[in-house]
């Protein structure tokens, strides 16, 4: 009977951590702060004076298996943003080499024929670091051309 | 067992620890963007920014003797904000006690040309004013080659013609910390200044 208790216990606490992994998710929690900081940025929940856009033009100089060679003439201009309190993080993300120009993306996360000259746009959205959500949190993602700064949309994560 | 249960209970305790700060939804809905643009001597864009905006204490104290009755006239519909000035300030950084005569002092620029202005602010949709966009080229600094810091948005004139400072016109309403841009020969910058008073449901 002892023993059945205790499973009876478990199975609640387990019941509980489930129940507050979610409402954490969703709830203005300690928990669900350090969550912010790991899960994809929902940029719904972001109010829009906190969010900084940059856009820049850029052209794939070529594709090695996959990796795709870009260049970047504008790319230090987005480092340079005010409040960009993680702009290291994005140039070591993308391989930035200030000497080039050029980053180096997945060639999937292009939307064209990822040919050499193709011309996109690189899309860095950054959220201020004096928020509530998502403090310091960026997402980069790439359109085509035409898509203007005040059009664009990030791709879910 | 019973100790596995009670860690698996300290954990969801921890979970549901409310956070200190309000959430964002309890905060005014209200916002100032600016937007900037620039484009090569062939008109191609080159760089896209789009920013938030500090209100000034000068700029938040006009929007209240503008709106309510207070005992003081209300400006003419030409002297309203409508004027964008740039800075080449080194470091610029907006603060809220920041007044028109702090923003020229620091602009740098001697040409007499770095302030423009929109002569019918857009204000749709309902709840918003849109200044601009407003071109800016090397001819409203003093030289090609000159790295433009910020903007500052500010009255406007009886005149559509470019002026020199914020403070001939009055009172500096807002600030954005930009990107440092440089501007060269055939290069330009437009520049959006939105300001959004729009609430859900309303």
């Amino acid at each position: 009977m002892k023993k059945q208790y205790q499973i009876i216990f478990l199975a609640v606490s387990i019941c509980l951590v489930i129940f507050g992994f979610i409402y954490s998710l969703n709830s203005e929690t300690l928990f669900g702060k350090l969550l912010d900081q790991v899960k994809p940025v929902d940029w719904d929940k972001v109010f829009p004076r906190n969010i900084i856009k940059n856009s820049i033009p850029i052209e794939i100089l070529e594709n090695q298996n996959g990796i795709c060679n870009i260049k970047a003439e504008n790319f230090q201009l987005i480092l340079k943003t005010p409040e960009f309190i993680r702009s290291q993080d994005l140039a070591q993300e993308l391989d930035y080499n200030n000497d080039t120009k050029t980053i180096r993306i997945s060639c999937d996360e292009l939307p064209g024929d990822e040919l050499p000259g193709e011309k996109d746009k690189l899309h860095v959205w950054i959220v201020r670091g004096e928020t509530e959500k998502f403090s310091g949190r960026y997402q980069y993602f790439v359109t085509t051309s035409n898509v203007t700064i005040a059009d664009a949309v990030p791709p879910q994560q | 067992m019973y100790k596995i249960g009670i860690a698996l209970m300290a954990i969801f305790a921890v979970m549901v620890i409310p956070a200190q700060g309000s959430s964002e939804n309890g905060t005014p809905t209200y916002y100032g963007m600016g937007t900037i643009v620039l484009s090569d001597s062939l008109g191609n864009e080159a760089f896209s920014q789009i920013l938030h905006n500090r209100v000034v204490n000068t700029g938040e104290s006009f929007v209240i003797a503008q709106t309510f009755k207070n005992g003081t006239s209300s400006v003419a519909d030409n002297s309203a904000i409508s004027a964008v000035c740039v800075t080449e300030a080194a470091a610029f950084t907006p603060a809220e006690v920041d007044t028109a005569a702090t923003f020229d002092a620091g602009t740098t620029i001697t040409t007499g040309n770095e302030c423009k202005e929109d002569t019918v602010v857009d204000e749709t949709p309902q709840g918003t004013a849109v200044i601009g966009p407003i071109t800016f080229a090397v001819s409203n600094l003093d030289a090609a080659g000159e790295i433009i810091t910020g903007i500052g948005v500010c009255q406007g004139s009886a005149g559509a013609a470019d002026f020199g400072t914020c403070a001939a016109n009055g009172l500096l309403f807002a600030e954005v910390d930009t990107s440092d841009v440089t501007l060269n020969t055939g290069e330009t910058v437009q520049i959006t200044y939105t300001f959004d008073l729009t609430s859900s449901g309303t």
